[in-house]
């Protein structure tokens, strides 16, 4: 199951794994490019309006019903960050070959379909997008801005990020904000999108036991629009001074506590795995420092973790609590990574950490989309690389490479969300 | 040694997993599959809704017991954490408790009888101090929290309020911060003694093992393990009028937009195991074609802006309850709930037509054989069949049995206008 890497003659990349493992196949198509405020929601729109209906399937109505017919074939979107870029990208899950008559099976009419809705979204009056669907898009938009409250969690993550990475890229919304939903206009999301045909770099990934070749000139045959080289200059590095600090309110039974940490370790950095593993050691999962001193041993709160993002070098330690603990778990948590940096690390913690993020790798194996995730975010950032391989690395990770990677990270924002509301109010 | 053993085969899928009854009474089941993480759940049927007494002297369980004991069964005799030995072997463990279930699961892509052996003891030998419990109230009253900080679970549990007068399903799974103040070791000793028992419990293992060799590890880790010659305490029973207890319930939130659950009750529950499955396999097919993003009319609300994209419908059958839960946000849910019992009635009206129902099936058929790619959602999903007495491969058959009057006949028994309700939540006024 080890990837192949294949060129396609548009100049875009394919990441292909051969596996005869899953009951169904993948077919993905991710479009990457520079996160940036003047283009980030309009390229969102692009994504949502490709949904909405294609040349020739001109409503989602139509195009879900296609959809079905080729046995539920599962079309999903997604508008990620890695690291300073924004990957817009089409995932395809549909039945093997083998549940539907043998041969190609579904493949050549789902890459038709993956084909539409990348390249024939449907037009309307004097080449613009149709105006329908796009004033119907841009309220989804203003909806999914203003949600942000729905989540106080992810509410404050965001807070978080922004200012731990206040002035780049990486700050960035990826929806962006509701000010700007207004001036969107069809026309102007055509223009986009066909600027994202050469701003874009391009990565395929298919997950299934259909031959390379097969699936090379499906591809060709499929999408003749040319690709940009990927664009995969993120900025890394470490934080300087003291922490910045925010607080906002909100009428919530917890408050929600999010601390960022980064560093200027790149993932082609030789302590790229350790730094991993330092994130499993600190609160990567219920074995960590975090979980069991923070919330277990002191009793502070129920959610306590954190996040690593290697791909911009950033850690996110995240936790709810009465307000009045805000202070304890805050030094609670920050002692935590101290110790973690002085190099109080005991034999179980490291072997845990080891042991656990062998099995997540490992397990990445049993599912076609965590393989597709991980290879093409790593081809992305221009460092192809295998599951194994990185699992391998990180096994050869050492305690004194993870006490020199955490020299390396520094907590450099603290965003407070703070509940309001009184006991009384809670119990209503 | 071989053991007795029962085999269920599918040659339309080429799987195959075999149950076999370890001599306390618990059945085990095991599901071969060549992938790299063996996944195992050890479930006893004890949730949210099991409150009755464990034991003649005591009075009800409060509310959050099972969850609680979920919590506190990972705490070793030692003072460590069950999750530490996990972590110790390379394994992933983690528990849930739902209305009618507790559940203890761990996925290994190494040494997966190792962790098969640790889950078995954990789950059998309580420990509990009142030190560790006045811990916990505090953790889990935290969870609390943080569950009535997120609106999507405020919505589902006021829709359960406004279907149900009586029935514990429309408590809180965690209970409340008044209720779990009154949980005391013994309490959860008598909720271990009464509900972890061979009798009320299951064994799953999908993954790369034989049946044979998980045998072995549940027979000596299971040893000494027998039936209490006490029955169990028997399940209450709260019967339900087929009308919804409430038409409506509203609540304000941190909500951006109103977000909105529909409720239909469900109240003529078949009691075959049999009837029950076919039950549920037509009315997921009833939900694709009613609600489903391929039907007119998701696609006529979102069209006319009159909900948001997300916008979803899902059927729950439990022993002695079921519903649906139609699910959105919008900006006016009355005029939604309006648009879909006008929906309802057009279509109960129209009937459904070949074209849709043939949709909806090759829709569901297609998801069942999809669910076979992970080890995790076999495991889920044989847990769900097995206690419901059905065999897992019996689906696929069971879908070519539901045919359209038969999807018809329940829009029209079900889908009665008196046994709906709306749940609400609304933005704060700035």
């Amino acid at each position: 199951m080890r990837p192949e890497i294949y060129t396609l003659a548009s100049g875009a990349r394919l990441v292909y794994i051969a596996t005869d493992r899953f009951k169904s196949e993948l077919l993905s198509l991710t479009a990457a490019l520079p996160l940036a405020a003047a283009t980030a929601q309009e390229n969102a729109m692009v994504l949502s309006l490709a949904r909405r209906g294609t040349v020739t399937y001109p409503s989602q109505l139509l195009l879900n019903r296609h959809l079905d017919g080729l046995y539920s074939t599962c079309i999903s979107t997604a508008n990620r960050r890695t690291g300073d870029m924004q990957a817009l990208s089409f995932t395809a899950d549909f039945l093997g070959a083998r549940f539907v008559g043998g041969g190609l099976g579904l493949l050549p009419q789902v890459a038709a379909v993956l084909a539409e809705l990348w390249q024939s979204p449907c037009q309307g009056e004097a080449g613009g997008y149709l105006s329908a669907y796009v004033e119907s898009e841009k309220q989804v938009l203003l909806d999914a801005i203003r949600a942000r409250i729905n989540a106080p969690r992810a509410y404050a993550r965001t807070g978080c990020r922004r200012l731990l990475c206040e002035n780049e890229p990486f700050a960035l919304s990826l929806i962006g904000e509701a000010d700007t939903v207004e001036a969107l206009n069809g026309k102007a999301l055509a223009a986009r999108h066909q600027a994202l045909f050469t701003s874009a770099a391009l990565v395929f990934c298919y997950v299934g036991a259909t031959p390379a070749r097969e699936v090379i000139a499906l591809l060709d045959a499929q999408f003749a629009v040319s690709a940009a080289p990927t664009p995969h200059k993120t900025d890394f590095h470490a934080h300087m001074g003291a922490p910045r600090e925010a607080t906002e309110e909100m009428p919530l039974a917890q408050g929600k506590l999010s601390l960022g940490f980064r560093t200027d370790l790149a993932p082609h950095d030789a302590l790229s795995a350790a730094l991993v593993v330092m994130n499993e050691i600190y609160g990567g999962s219920p074995a960590s420092k975090l979980f069991l001193n923070v919330r277990e041993r002191r009793s502070l709160c129920y959610s306590c973790a954190s996040t690593l993002d290697i791909y911009k070098g950033v850690m996110f330690a995240d936790c709810g609590m009465r307000a009045e603990n805000r202070a304890l778990c805050e030094e609670a948590m920050l002692s935590e990574f101290a110790a973690l940096a002085r190099g109080e690390i005991s034999d179980t913690e490291f072997s845990a950490a080891k042991r656990a993020l062998a099995n997540a790798y490992r397990q990445s194996h049993d599912s076609a989309a965590a393989l597709a995730r991980f290879h093409v975010g790593r081809l992305l950032v221009d460092k192809p690389e295998f599951v194994d391989d990185w699992r391998e690395a990180i096994s050869r990770v050492t305690k004194e490479q993870v006490v020199a990677a955490a020299a390396r990270v520094a907590h450099g924002a603290t965003f407070f969300l703070s509940g309001t509301l009184t006991d009384e109010e809670v119990e209503e | 040694m071989t053991r007795p053993v029962e085999v269920f085969e599918s040659t339309l899928l080429g799987e195959q997993y075999v149950r076999y009854l370890h001599k306390s009474g618990l059945p085990v089941f095991v599901f071969p599959k060549k992938m790299t993480a063996t996944y195992a759940l050890f479930a006893t049927e004890l949730g949210a809704v099991d409150n009755a007494p464990p034991t003649g002297g005591m009075p009800p369980l409060p509310d959050g017991t099972a969850h609680f004991l979920e919590h506190k069964l990972f705490t070793n005799e030692d003072g460590s954490d069950a999750f530490e030995d996990f972590s110790a072997i390379g394994a992933d463990a983690n528990a849930y408790t739902s209305h009618t279930r507790t559940v203890y699961l761990f996925s290994a892509t190494e040494q997966p009888l190792a962790a098969l052996d640790l889950l078995v003891r954990f789950v059998t030998n309580p420990y509990f101090t009142a030190e560790t419990v006045a811990k916990e109230q505090g953790i889990i009253g935290e969870e609390i929290r943080m569950c009535r900080d997120n609106p999507y679970d405020r919505c589902y549990y006021n829709m359960l309020c406004g279907l149900y007068e009586r029935h514990p399903v429309r408590v809180d799974i965690a209970g409340s911060e008044a209720s779990i103040a009154r949980i005391t070791p013994e309490v959860l000793y008598a909720a271990h003694a009464a509900y972890y028992r061979p009798d009320n419990m299951t064994l799953v293992v999908c993954g790369d093992v034989t049946p044979e060799a998980v045998f072995a590890v549940v027979d000596k880790a299971l040893a000494d393990w027998v039936l209490p010659k006490v029955q169990a305490p028997a399940r209450t029973h709260v019967a339900e009028a087929p009308r919804a207890y409430l038409s409506r319930t509203e609540e304000t939130g941190q909500v951006a937009k109103p977000i909105f659950s529909i409720g239909v009750k469900d109240t003529a529950i078949p009691a075959e195991p049999a009837a029950r499955l076919v039950r549920d396999a037509a009315m997921a097919i009833l939900n694709e074609v009613l609600f489903g993003a391929s039907g007119e009319l998701y696609n006529r609300l979102f069209d006319e802006g009159l909900i948001s994209p997300e916008f979803s419908a899902n059927y729950a059958l439990a022993r002695d309850f079921a519903f649906n839960q139609i699910a959105g946000e919008a900006d006016d849910p009355d005029a939604v709930l309006a648009r879909v019992l006008a929906y309802l009635k057009e279509v109960k009206e129209k009937g459904i037509s070949d074209a849709d129902f043939d949709r909806a099936l090759h829709v569901e058929y297609a998801e069942y054989i999809k669910s076979f790619d992970s080890t995790e959602e076999i495991a889920n999903t044989l847990l769900s069949f097995v206690t419901e007495g059905a065999d897992y491969f019996s689906y696929a058959d069971v879908l070519q049995t539901v045919t359209r009057p038969m999807v018809e006949a329940l829009l029209a028994e079900v889908f009665d206008p008196a046994h709906i309700t709306l749940s609400v939540i609304v933005p704060r006024k700035e």
